[in-house]
């Protein structure tokens, strides 16, 4: 499946869900709807979060895992955390 | 969607030599890093020994003032806590991120792995022959040096070596810090240099009141030495002996010496006295002794473990 496109290609704001259609019955929704935070995230960030999540949220065992150092791997987090942060803000700031 | 683990995995097969030599701490930190530093850090205090050579200061290295071995042992591991417990201190003020102190203890002791290159280096024979040459000069700044300059050039090439063993030290030290406290650019490079020149006068302070420099005592055991052979007791003595002493002068062969030496100067009598100096870079204890056709000094010289190197037996002074 391609990936969804997140980003407006023309001008870079956060895109909008306009609609939702079922597999089954085709019924489709219609209206603007926002992507969860997580899935604004970049590919790779939102990888280290599925990661981290099957680890138990544990940054020992994710560094056992990614054969990486624990400082290495928790400022990896430190970053996502800051981009989630910055996507927050975003949100808040397009909803006024 | 790629599987991470299996990615980070590959990238981190890929780590080449490079990788591990610039920025090991990407791969190893915590408690596996603080014992390889403890190693590396204590393997440097020894070798140094073995040529004299003091890591006393943070990034301070100077040769020719004997001292026992624990001394050097200790220098490196003041130098160590004193940088980390700076950097600590300043990570925790300024950094945002929360970070483990074993991570930066750990990662700043295995910085210090080049010091095992420094000590090696200086041990090279012709930079052995450049420092005793030029070893007058620390008495006397007017004295005149008499180098060799083979012995000049080779030596310059291995401090050139060495130069850039220090540089890859301080480099690695700021990655630790950097990394372990999550601060980047020119605010981790600001904080980094006020922290190694605040540990540098720390450690400096540190290592002149908790170490004090010679005067080393080492009569009580040039005196139990010279009693043991009063005593006949040989095989006991040349247990203070180092490898080279023990090959050389096994228990029979002192017996020998011992007996020629009363054979000449009559029957021991008591031991007047003792006093221990620094001669000419070796540790050295001399043993005033009474015989009954005259007085002896027994000139026993110890190496950093304070294992005997040398013996002799010269007219009392």
């Amino acid at each position: 499946m391609k990936s969804m496109p997140m980003h407006c290609p023309s001008c870079g704001h956060n895109l909008l869900v306009k609609r939702l259609t079922c597999q089954q019955c085709n019924t489709e929704v219609e209206g603007l709807y926002e992507f969860p935070i997580l899935a604004l995230l970049g590919r790779d960030d939102q990888e280290f979060v599925l990661q981290f999540m099957k680890a138990s949220g544990s940054l020992k065992e994710m560094s056992k895992l990614l054969k990486l150092s624990y400082p290495t791997v928790r400022n990896r987090l430190d970053e996502i955390i800051e981009n989630i942060k910055r996507i927050q803000e975003q949100q808040e700031e397009a909803n006024g | 969607m790629a599987d991470i683990s299996s990615e980070s995995s590959a990238i981190a097969k890929r780590a080449g030599i490079k990788d591990w030599l610039f920025n090991p701490f990407v791969f190893v930190a915590g408690s596996i890093s603080l014992l390889l530093g403890l190693v590396a850090i204590l393997l440097a205090g020894y070798i140094g020994s073995l040529s004299n050579t003091h890591f006393d200061g943070v990034l301070d290295m100077h040769s020719g003032a004997p001292a026992l071995l624990g001394k050097f042992l200790a220098e490196g591991i003041i130098n160590w806590l004193s940088l980390a417990i700076v950097l600590y201190i300043v990570g925790r003020i300024i950094s945002k991120s929360s970070f483990r102190a074993v991570d930066l203890f750990g990662t700043q002791a295995l910085a210090r792995w080049p010091t095992v290159i420094l000590a090696v280096g200086i041990m090279a024979p012709p930079c052995q022959r450049l420092v005793k040459a030029l070893m007058p000069m620390a008495s006397n700044p007017g004295a005149s040096i008499q180098a060799a300059t083979m012995d000049i050039i080779l030596s310059s090439m291995v401090a050139l070596v060495m130069l850039l063993a220090l540089v890859l030290m301080v480099a690695l030290m700021y990655r630790s810090f950097s990394l372990c406290s999550n601060i980047k650019g020119g605010k981790a490079a600001a904080a980094f240099i006020i922290g190694l020149v605040i540990a540098e006068i720390v450690s400096k302070i540190a290592i002149a009141n908790v170490l004090p420099a010679p005067p080393i005592d080492i009569s009580k055991p040039a005196q139990q030495f010279v009693s043991q052979l009063a005593k006949g007791d040989f095989s006991n003595a040349t247990k203070s002996f180092d490898a080279t002493m023990t090959q050389a002068m096994p228990a029979d062969k002192l017996a020998e010496a011992w007996k020629s030496l009363t054979t000449q100067m009559g029957a021991f009598q008591k031991q007047l006295g003792a006093r221990s100096a620094v001669e000419q870079g070796f540790i050295v204890a001399h043993v005033k002794c009474q015989f009954d056709k005259g007085a002896i000094d027994v000139k026993v010289v110890f190496n950093n473990s304070q294992q005997i190197s040398g013996l002799w037996f010269t007219p009392s002074q």
